[in-house]
This record gives structure tokens, sequence and C-alpha cells, in this order.
């Protein structure tokens, strides 16, 4: 007994005297830096964490921070002061205005913008029947109303894409001359076997477990994913198309709230504002004028985005 | 009874154990071949940061486990081995800590020890930073991981026939000596669990970190941004590289406190 319980006296202190050494090594020292906080749209991860984050934070000697999620849920959590960020980076009016009620952002500036595409995965046994329909040899919603084809979207309630690729199949609807064909490919706007989070949505993309999936075009290139192109009329980048076919469009679904909400198109340009809270304003802004910057706009491009459109929500 | 064998110990044995513990086995192991085979050998690497990341979850969690040692030990023991009227409240709060979701603990973290929570503000005026720092990543694994520990330890310290403590104390020995020289031996299985447990829970804690700490990234949510940004085929490498790193304690931990060796 005597003996046992020295001997683990001793492992113990050893055990302990270990760890607290190792965790005094170990332990990464903190930053002095200022740090800039970075809310952005999910799909921007690549651009933001990887380009432009980094190219900002070499240049004005700071730490960047960026955090990427449902551009809806981000602007709930804001709302709900469950996190602080210093610039909020949506895509689309719809979030900034959720803010902008709860009076915690100044004026919204365009920074890119988007188009809706249809991506798909190399790894699919109908990979062949889409690439045919990328070089116009096939139509591509023949293609997705093929039998066995899985299909995957986002929720349209959290999530701006969720709701633009249902506008996207309903133009197409129209403009095709397709009766029928948004609930042919969707089976219903909430249907549980075709929804993901994106990240899963684009990781099961990849791995061949979902053949095709909506996507917009900025984040598709920068995974570098195989897409078809979608006709203006329907891809909802062009402000041209507005009046005669983007307006035309709308459809009603249950929020997460339980209340029932009727959805308009809303173009696909992604927005940066600086929080009224943020830590570091100045800061802040120089970002945000960084994103405007012709340095800034070229990563922008170099990763699959297109310009701004349209003018600042105020 | 046929299906019977005779060990080595001389002695009959059911078979039936060995054949449903294979297949458990079998079953726990899946994930993890296929893991092996999705892994995509010849392109191997780690994406820029990864290295990072597993310092920042190893250097913390060693000193969240220190803390869910230091501070869940003595609360375990006097668990189990105290009783009082209302003790089942004690109870309770550890079995909420232990049922509450990793998120919404995150979430109720947050209101509490955020940038707008009444602790959190008072310590950001006094220059502490509870979210995004090296502090609150410590703070979400000490929560994940402590209510485990502290069952697991509780466990334990239960496990030790009073008897021997009474003996001990009778012999002359102080309560004090009486603990670390007859309880916690007697303990140590149960002990040694306990730490592994908490050990592993801190290090894959996700939830909570992923609202209250998203920064510095450990590897959880190094892996969680690796596949948002990179894809699939980072994650594996970085999963490699965490079982690596976490494995050696608990394996370690449960080979002394057993005294078997390897082979």
């Amino acid at each position: 007994m005597n003996n046992s319980s020295c001997c683990l006296a001793r492992i113990t202190k050893g055990v302990g005297v270990m760890l607290i050494g190792a965790a005094a090594v170990a332990a990464p020292a903190a930053h002095a830096a200022d740090v800039l906080r970075v809310a952005y749209a999910g799909s921007m991860g690549v651009v933001m964490d990887r380009f432009i984050g980094p190219a900002f934070a070499k240049a004005n000697g700071v730490e960047y921070q960026g955090v990427g999620q449902g551009s809806l849920g981000l602007a709930r959590q804001l709302e709900g002061r469950l996190i602080q960020a210093d610039v909020f980076l949506p895509i689309t009016p719809g979030p900034i205005d959720i803010l902008k009620k709860a009076g915690m952002i100044g004026p919204a500036v365009p920074v890119a913008s988007t188009q809706m595409v249809i991506a798909y995965s190399p790894k699919s046994k109908f990979a062949p029947d889409f690439e045919a329909a990328a070089q116009g040899k096939k139509t591509w919603y023949e293609v997705m109303k093929m039998p066995g084809l899985r299909f995957g979207r986002t929720d349209p309630a959290t999530d701006p894409q969720g709701q633009n690729i249902i506008f996207t199949m309903l133009l197409a609807q129209n403009f095709y001359k397709q009766p029928g064909l948004a609930e042919r490919i969707l089976g219903g706007y909430q249907n549980p076997q075709q929804i993901f989070t994106e990240t899963s949505m684009l990781s099961r993309l990849e791995g061949g477990q979902i053949d095709a999936s909506s996507g917009y075009l900025s984040a598709v290139s920068s995974h570098h994913l195989p897409f078809v192109y979608l006709p203006d009329e329907i891809n909802l980048s062009n402000p041209n198309m507005d009046a005669k076919w983007y307006k035309t469009v709308q459809f009603s679904i249950t929020l997460t709230s339980g209340k029932e909400a009727t959805l308009n198109t809303q173009p696909l340009v992604f927005y940066a504002a600086v929080l009224k809270d943020s830590k570091q304003p100045a800061l802040a802004e120089k970002f945000v004028q960084f994103l405007q910057s012709a340095e800034g706009q070229k990563l922008f491009k170099d990763n699959g985005y297109s310009p701004p459109k349209g003018g600042p929500i105020q | 009874m046929p299906g019977d064998i005779y060990a080595a110990d001389g002695l009959r044995h059911s078979r039936t154990p060995a054949l449903i513990g294979a297949l458990t086995l079998a079953l726990i192991a899946g994930p993890f071949i296929g893991l092996a085979f999705a892994t995509q050998w010849g392109k191997f690497h780690f994406a820029p940061g990864d290295m990072g990341s597993i310092g920042v979850s190893l250097g913390y969690s060693l000193i969240a486990l220190v803390l869910i040692i230091a501070l869940g030990t003595p609360l375990a023991w006097w668990l189990a081995r105290q009783s009082f009227r209302g003790k089942w409240v004690l109870e309770a709060i550890i079995l909420l800590a232990l049922l509450t979701p990793p998120l919404a603990m995150g979430i109720l973290l947050t209101t509490l020890f955020g940038p707008y929570g009444p602790i959190g503000n008072l310590a950001a005026r006094a220059g502490v930073e509870f979210t995004n720092s090296a502090l609150a990543f410590v703070l979400a694994q000490f929560y994940g991981a402590l209510p485990y520990y502290v069952l697991a330890a509780r466990a334990a310290f239960e496990g030790v026939p009073r008897e021997l403590e009474h003996i001990a104390l009778t012999l002359g020995k102080s309560p004090w000596q009486t603990f670390l020289q007859v309880s916690m031996p007697l303990a140590r299985l149960g002990l040694a669990a306990g730490i592994a447990l908490a050990w592993v829970r801190a290090l894959g804690e996700f939830g909570i970190v992923l609202i209250l700490a998203y920064y510095p990234q450990g590897i959880p949510v190094k892996l969680w941004v690796n596949l948002q940004d990179i894809g699939l085929s980072s994650v594996y490498p970085l999963l490699w590289a965490f079982f690596l790193v976490a494995m050696p304690l608990p394996l370690i931990l449960g080979l002394l406190s057993r005294r078997q060796g390897l082979f």
C-alpha cells in the first residue's frame, strides 16, 4: 500500500509538473497587435481568409479575424449581441436591413457581385451530362430532371442562397416555358432531402455524395468545382433584367420563427458596412476602403467575383 | 456448455462477450478504416495555419485539464463522501452542465462572459478579453469537460471502500494522509479514466468554442474552416495530426493506472 501510494504520488506529481510545463511551453503567446474582426457571408471563405484578410493585415500591421456563416444567421447573431465584429459583409441587402432596423450600422457599400450557377460533382455519374450542358450541347434542366439525380441546396429560411436557387428555378420555369419545372427539380421549397449547410453541401459535392448543387459563381470558382452558367434572365446578376424578369417571381415559406414570409428577389451583391459598436472604427473604415480599392477589387476578380453593382444602401 | 472456451487461467469462459465485443469494435473502427482509405496519402500536406491550430489545441487543453483536475477533484470527493439534505440540487447542477448541448452552452457563456455580458463587459474595461482570446478558449474547454471529469472522479471515489479509510484513520493517519495514501491509489483507475475523458472532451470541444472562441483557432474549428475554405482533402491530414497529438495522454494514463505494459 505504502509503496504503491508513494509511487502513485510521484507519478501524479510528475504528471502535474509535466502538464504545467508543457502548457507553459505550448500555449502560444497572446497577440499584441490590433485585431480587425470581419463577419462575412459563408461563401466568401476563400477570398476573405486566404487573400483579402491576410493582404490587409500585412499592409496595416494588424491581425485579421474572419468569421463566415450564412448571412442571415450572422445578422441575427450580431443583432442578438452574441458576436461582435468591426465589419459586416453579407450578400444581398436583406441581412443589411436587419442591422439597419436594429440601428447597428451606417451606410453599406457594394464591394462585389456574383451570379447563380449550377455546380456539379466531377465524381458524379451525371458529370458527362453536365459537361455537355456546360458546353451548350444539352439543356441543363433536362439533366437536372434525370431520375436518380441528387441535388443539394441550402436552407431558404436562414441563407440567401437557399432562397436564390428557388427564384432561379421559378424564373427558369417562365424563361424556358416549362410549367412545373421548379417543383420537379426541388420537390418542395423546404424539401429536407436536398437541404444541407453550405459547408456540408460543398464537401458532399466534392466527395460525389450529391451530384449537383446550387452555387454562387464566386464560391464555386474559388473551390475549383465544375459548373454550368445560367442565362442572365435567371441568374439574378444583371440589374437590367430586374423589372422584366427578377421582379416577376416570389414565393412564400415558413421561417424558423414560424412566421409565413413572402420573399422577393434581391440583387446578388456583396455589401460591406462598419458596425457602430466597432472597437476599431478607423481601421474598419480603412478595411472597407481596401475592399473598394484597385488592389482589393483585383483580389475579388482573381477569385471569381464580379464587380460591384448598384449604389450604397443609406 | 457448448461454445464455452477454456482460457489461460484454466476456467470456463463464455464466447458470447468476445463475439459481441468484436462486432462492436468493428462498428467503432469502421469510420477510421474509411478515413485511411479516404486520405490522399500521395498528396498528404497541411493547410496554412494547421500547425498553429495544433499548438493552440494542445497548449490550452493542457491548461484547461490542470484547472479541471484542481477544481474538479475536491468537488468530486465532496460529492462522493458527504451526505447532507438537498445534495440532489448540487447533482442536478452538474447534470445540467452535462446535459446542455455545447452550442447552447456557448450561447449561455457568451451572455455571461461575452462582450455585452455583465462579466465580459466589466472584464473588458479592465483590459481582459473573454471573447476570441486564450482565456475564452480555456474557459470553453473547461466548461465542456469539467462535468464529465467530476462524474467520473466521483464514481471512482465512491468505489473506494470506506472501511479502509476508517482503518487508516484509526491507525492515526490524518484525513489528508488517508486521502493521499488510501483513497487516491484505490481510485486511480477511475481517476485516470476521468482525466482521459476530460482531455478528450476538452480537445474535441467544438460547439462552445464556435461561439465563445472562434479565435484562436484550435483543431476542431480549423477543421471546420478548412472544410469551408479548401474542401474535404484538407480535413484529413489535420485529423490524423489531431489523433497523433491527442492519443498519447489517455493511452499512457490507462497503461499507468492499470500497471500494464505495452506488450
